[in-house]
């Protein structure tokens, strides 16, 4: 097998195991306070973390308070863990170069089978304070 | 027959312990621009259950709370050492079921937490006293009790970068998990083992180490014995 694999990659195949997940893009635009539903996603077999990333380059008003929060669904949305992975964060003008990456693991152990075709994430971002111009995204690899 | 099982039966002692085990354990970092909470999901299973969870941070705070399904853990204890890093030991005995567990702070943090899940404790002290270590050299010593575990957990920051861990004196890793905020590097781990003495770890140096061990206790289970002579 591992001869095989070995000429595979002579000849410019990608032999890889295909990484699974899928990822949720969070617009970049102004976000007014409130309450938002990050649309759900079926995410495809095999992978093993969960990313939640935040761009802060216009996020600098420390009275502002954006949380993302990741819901996962191993059984194809009929129930749903919530908030399996998540964070909250300030405004500091001083990090605004600094991206929040947020990393959570799945494991079998606590309910999520990585392995699974199955599984779905959605979210939620609550945003106080302040309207702010926000981006980022939450990705499953 | 019957008479000599009962005979017998009352013979035992009067209480029937249960070992701790360990069941899971679940990770989270959160970094960047720092984080005020980090929350993430852990499977506990039922059974006497207790969750222990180690929280490292690079701002010298202890977390306003850590809580499992929205129920506020006790904090063992914390020390500080370095820079700004801050360690410190939740528990909580008698929740069961998945659910999130989150620590929320008073400022911004860059955040590594681990959690471990056991069945077997004891409900109302489901810990000893706790030791604490801030030397790269000096493992902290912790005493199994009968049925028990030595558990500790260690927090690091390296400057080199993200290794595994190597739990070491015959300890078995639970947690390993590292923050990668380039150029450092925060680390949580923990380990527990059934035997007493010393417990240490094998990491990169060249940063600051930081260790909590403590004694799990583990449950007395009167229930066999009651229901078997009063059926």
């Amino acid at each position: 097998m591992k001869a095989i694999l070995f000429w595979l990659s002579l000849l410019g195949v990608a032999y890889a195991a295909a990484g699974g997940g899928g990822t949720i893009t969070l617009p970049a635009k102004s976000y007014a306070p409130g309450t938002y539903t990050i649309p759900e996603i079926t995410l495809s077999a095999n992978f093993s973390t969960f990313q939640i990333n935040l761009n802060r380059t216009n996020f600098t008003d420390p009275g502002t308070k954006v949380s993302i929060m990741m819901d996962l669904s191993g059984d194809a949305g009929k129930t749903w863990v919530n908030n399996a992975c998540g964070f909250s964060t300030v405004g500091d003008p001083a990090t605004t170069t600094k991206p929040n990456v947020v990393t959570c693991y799945c494991t079998k152990q606590n309910g999520c089978d990585g392995s699974s075709a199955a599984n779905k994430m959605r979210g939620t971002a609550v945003i106080t304070g302040q309207a702010v111009t926000l981006a980022g995204s939450i990705v499953a690899q | 027959m019957k008479t000599l099982i009962l005979l017998l039966w009352l013979l035992l002692p009067s209480t029937l312990a249960a070992a701790v085990v360990h069941t899971n354990n679940a990770q989270n970092t959160g970094d960047g621009g720092g984080v005020t909470s980090a929350s993430f999901s852990l499977a506990v299973t039922a059974g006497n259950p207790l969750i222990t969870c180690g929280v490292l941070n690079n701002n010298a705070v202890v977390p306003d709370t850590v809580t499992f399904n929205s129920v506020a853990m006790t904090m063992v204890t914390s020390v500080n050492a370095g820079a700004a890093e801050n360690l410190s030991l939740w528990r909580l005995a008698g929740q069961s079921g998945t659910a999130t567990v989150q620590a929320d702070f008073s400022t911004s943090v860059s955040v590594s937490i681990g959690c471990d899940a056991f069945t077997g404790a004891d409900q109302t002290t489901p810990v000893g006293t706790a030791s604490t270590g801030t030397d790269w050299t000096s493992p902290v010593s912790i005493t199994a009790p009968a049925n028990g575990l030595a558990y500790n957990v260690v927090g690091s920051r390296i400057d080199v970068s993200c290794t595994a861990l190597t739990a070491g004196d015959g300890q078995t890793k639970h947690v390993d998990v590292c923050l990668d905020v380039s150029p450092e590097y925060f680390y949580v781990g923990s380990g527990s083992r059934s035997t007493s003495g010393a417990m240490g770890w094998t990491m990169l140096n060249g940063g600051y180490y930081f260790q909590i061990g403590v004694p799990l206790n583990a449950s007395a289970d009167v229930a066999v014995r009651r229901r078997i002579i009063n059926p």
